[in-house]
């Protein structure tokens, strides 16, 4: 099915007009800004009096330090995630403008900002807890695997756009910053149960003390989810996940503070995948495989303040991961050391720096379908960073510089600069720019695994299976980024803010696959000749390939977030996000294959979310999405679509909440993606009900 | 992009639909409002102040938005002519602070707070009532989407802080409590 794409000139066109607009309805708004009505300083005028009379707004805001970064941030609080409905992180990551989140079938997530879109994003870096699970083997984190007790979540806080020169490699296009909860804000027992038609759960978590100084908490969480929607095929995607963990946060009334916190988890996985075998003339079978994962972790972290602007920070932690895939069984053992101290430097200068050390061990083991070059692997990253962030004129114009130093032996060496201003003439206006340098540096496998994958190309009107033999090595360097960010903040009045930030990204040395054309089309013959004499050939024609750097290109976009209360029972937040993605293959064109589509994420996303509190402890929240269409390739193409997700939640007791949950409810199934470097099938996301009940003493 | 192009003209012909709405405020920022407001009723003893070089600490323990929001209300202010510094860390002895803000997450630590600062002119707030309970002396508490204030005349009493007789009539006393909403 073509799908027919409106021209860049016209989405040119009505991005212009809604700047217009936006542009216009500032004029009104500032002017009442500039009243003098600025929120605090309204308060603090106030009499004690009058401060009894004023009304409390029902809905915790997002911090008001956010809205002075100098960065395109958006924060999910714990109140987002709780009143959204969703029930896993990845799904409350569809609220964060600029970030493409799709399902790929019912346990795969393809996560992305600002475009790139795949099973594997590798240019998102994701922390939990300031522990990164962006996955070193494969470049791309393993969403199915990244939960916790969602209800212990403090907040998600998103960069959109490099974050290199504090998080390093990979943190090309964005950084997605878990935080957890201090154990002392979850005292005492929370139980949930959940009941749906696509999944079900059951979850518990007790908090308490230990002396004075210590607080304490600990989980354990089972899900099992069904599958997801029939395209092609059964589906065989059901997942079922057991996880628990602790957190132990030691604060004492003193300058010292510290935290030990870990996770374990084990779960099946299932999914339809793509197998290679000898037989003429498919050479290809689909097979459903259950795939096991385990894993765990365990971090500690010691903070030291010596005064309001100095303080020492050191982590560490040891991560492990036991992948049963089919494709490839893959272990990891990672041990990571990190030390910050931050500092001021006269009354102008705020100084952080820091060393980092990494130490990775894997083992990857051979697979019909893959061959492991070298099976194990020691490798290490070393780590230095300093960051200047530098009061030109106190609270109103700040300039921060700093920049990321690593040496990988691996992957070489790597500086990641940055510089960002930030302009806040007032308490409601945030104007700020950067210019970043960010690399992404090659996985495991694209350094030492040979890959095999079985296509077919209509050849003189003959079908001929062609199997791709995709040899990747040390020839397969960094991807670099060179960002160009500009945004915007106002807000008028503490109920009304308008946050947008827009982008232009100019790309170097991209992922490709190439082939020696020579040799494929000596292949492709070889097998027509064989063709010809024996009807069907017992082995397909052979096209080597390697990974190569042989792509450059530029995308532009902008995202666009407008929150509002009306009233003190009601919020409403609409989001908006547009990317347009130009990318090339440097040299002949037809011995090289993009490994990204320019078309493979969403040109357009719409977010539209209402919480509102019908009184009586009852709550009432809807959100809205619309997700432009795809094309993944020339075969694959996704319609664009609309979902609508509805909660109603009732406390008749703050010991109790009960919510009836809706989700996709505007059609029965719809395809949000289809991964074209992995031969794993897609499914359908299907609409789905649910109840939730809460219980806390 | 239709419903952001409609809300945007919506916002040209209407600016008025917005400016018109009054203004919320959450409960963090209404608090923060409260302490800065507190310093002009309490009588504190210049003695335990020191000269007038020393600021005046506030500590704002457990909640960094509070802190937050309290250094913005009182950046430039002066109590008895003593700046005002306010710390999310306790960076001193905690007898050295005359105000110390505790949060609803940290109210389990009232009582080690008050055997840590016996027999000092420290003025403890809290926002819940089991704070008061625990020998807390003033709570701002969140009743009926209004912040309210209570007060432990006995805390206040062991403490030697004396509060203006203003204060007295606005804020209602421990015992006259009763039950309310925690």
């Amino acid at each position: 099915m073509i799908i027919p794409r409106p021209s860049a000139t016209r989405y040119s066109l009505v991005l212009f007009c809604l700047a217009t607009c936006i542009v216009l309805c500032m004029v009104p708004l500032q002017s009442q800004a500039e009243d003098g009505s600025t929120p605090l300083s309204y308060l603090k005028q106030l009499d004690i009096n009058d401060l009894q009379n004023l009304e409390v707004s029902s809905v915790s805001k997002t911090p008001q330090k956010y809205f002075k970064a100098g960065a395109a941030i958006y924060v999910l609080t714990s109140e987002d995630i709780r009143r959204s409905g969703v029930t896993s992180i990845p799904e409350a990551l569809r609220m964060v403008p600029g970030l493409q989140v799709a399902k790929i079938d019912a346990n795969k997530w393809s996560i992305s900002s600002r475009g790139f879109s795949d099973r594997f994003s590798n240019k998102l870096q994701v922390l939990i807890d300031g522990r990164s699970v962006y996955t070193p083997a494969f470049s791309g984190t393993l969403w199915e695997t990244q939960d916790t007790f969602l209800a212990d979540i403090d907040r998600i806080e998103v960069i959109r756009g490099p974050g290199a020169s504090l998080w390093g490699a990979n943190a090309v296009n964005g950084v997605i910053n878990i935080i957890t909860k201090k154990a002392q804000d979850t005292q005492g027992v929370e139980m949930t149960s959940l009941v749906g038609t696509e999944e079900q759960g059951l979850q518990g978590r007790y908090g308490g003390k230990m002396g004075e100084d210590t607080a304490y908490r600990f989980y354990i969480k089972a899900r099992n989810n069904d599958s997801g929607g029939r395209i092609d095929m059964d589906s065989e995607d059901a997942w079922d996940e057991q996880r628990g963990g602790f957190r132990m946060d030691w604060e004492p009334l003193s300058k010292n503070a510290a935290t030990l916190q870990g996770d374990i988890y084990t779960g099946s996985f299932g999914e339809n995948i793509t197998l290679l075998n000898q037989t003429p003339p498919d050479f290809s079978s689909i097979e459903d495989e259950t795939i096991n994962k385990n894993g765990g972790n365990l971090l500690f972290r010691y903070k030291h303040t010596s005064s309001e602007t100095s303080n020492t920070v050191f982590q560490t932690y040891y991560d492990r991961m036991v992948h049963d895939e089919y494709i490839c069984q893959y272990k990891s053992d990672i041990i990571d050391l990190d030390v910050q101290h931050r500092f001021a430097l006269g009354s102008w200068n705020d100084i952080l720096f820091g060393a980092e050390f990494r130490s990775i061990q894997d083992a990857l083991e051979s697979s019909d379908v893959v061959e492991i070059g070298n099976k194990t692997q020691n490798s290490a990253l070393y780590t230095g960073f300093i960051q200047d962030q530098i009061e030109i004129a106190p609270d109103f114009l700040q300039l921060t510089l700093g920049s990321k130093f690593e040496h990988s032996d691996v992957w070489g060496d790597a500086i990641e600069p940055s510089a960002r201003i930030v302009m806040t003439p007032n308490d409601q206006n945030t104007l700020w720019a950067s210019v970043s340098r960010a690399v992404r540096s090659p996985s495991r496998g694209e350094q030492s695994v040979l890959f095999s994958q079985i296509r077919t190309e209509k050849i003189s009107g003959v079908e001929v299976p062609l199997l791709a033999v995709l040899d990747c090595s040390n020839d397969f360097e960094k991807e670099w980024l060179t960002a160009y960010e500009l945004g915007y903040r106002i807000m008028p009045m503490e109920t009304f803010s308008i946050d947008i930030a827009t982008f232009y990204n100019s790309y170097d040395d991209l992922r490709t696959a190439s082939t020696d054309g020579e040799t494929a089309q000596a292949n492709r013959s070889a097998y027509l000749t064989e063709l010809s004499t024996e009807n069907i050939p017992t082995k397909p024609a052979v096209i080597p390939v390697t990974l190569t750097n042989k792509m450059h290109g530029h995308t532009y976009g902008t995202e666009f977030t407008l929150e509002w209360e009306p009233t003190p029972a009601w919020r409403l937040e609409g989001t908006y996000s547009f990317i347009k993605m130009h990318l090339e293959i440097d040299g002949d064109k037809y011995d090289s294959q993009a490994a990204t589509n320019a078309e493979d994420s969403p040109q357009n996303q719409v977010s539209i979310r209402s919480m509102l509190d019908l009184g009586n402890h009852v709550q009432c929240d809807l959100w809205g999405r619309y997700v432009d269409s795809l094309r993944i390739s020339d075969e694959i193409r996704i319609p664009s679509y609309i979902t609508m997700d509805a909660r109603l939640a009732w406390s008749p007791s703050p010991a109790v909440e009960l919510s009836l949950v809706g989700q996709n409810l505007l059609d029965a199934k719809h395809q949000e993606f289809s991964a074209q470097n992995i031969p794993v099938a897609a499914t359908y996301v299907q609409r789905s009900v649910y109840m939730q009940m809460v219980f806390r003493f | 992009m239709l419903w952001a192009t409609l809300f945007g003209l919506y916002i040209i012909f209407f600016p008025g639909s917005l400016s018109a709405h009054k203004t919320t405020w959450d409960d963090t920022q209404i608090k923060a409002a409260f302490v800065y407001n507190l310093t002009y009723f309490i009588f504190w003893d210049q003695k335990d102040l020191g000269d007038l070089s020393q600021p005046f600490h506030i500590l704002a323990l457990g909640n960094d938005d509070m802190g937050d929001i309290l250094k913005k209300i009182t950046s430039h202010e002066a109590v008895m002519g003593h700046s005002i510094t306010v710390e999310n860390t306790p960076l001193r002895p905690l007898h050295e602070y005359p105000i110390i803000f505790v949060s609803d997450n940290m109210t389990s630590r009232t009582r080690q707070l008050q055997t840590e600062l016996h027999g000092c002119h420290t003025l403890l707030i809290g926002e819940n009532m089991q704070f008061l309970e625990q020998g807390g002396m003033i709570s701002f508490i969140c009743i009926k989407k209004k912040v309210k204030i209570y007060y432990n005349q006995r805390a206040l009493h062991a403490a030697d802080i004396h509060v203006s007789a203003k204060l007295y009539q606005i804020a209602i006393p421990l015992q006259d409590a009763g039950e309310f909403p925690q």
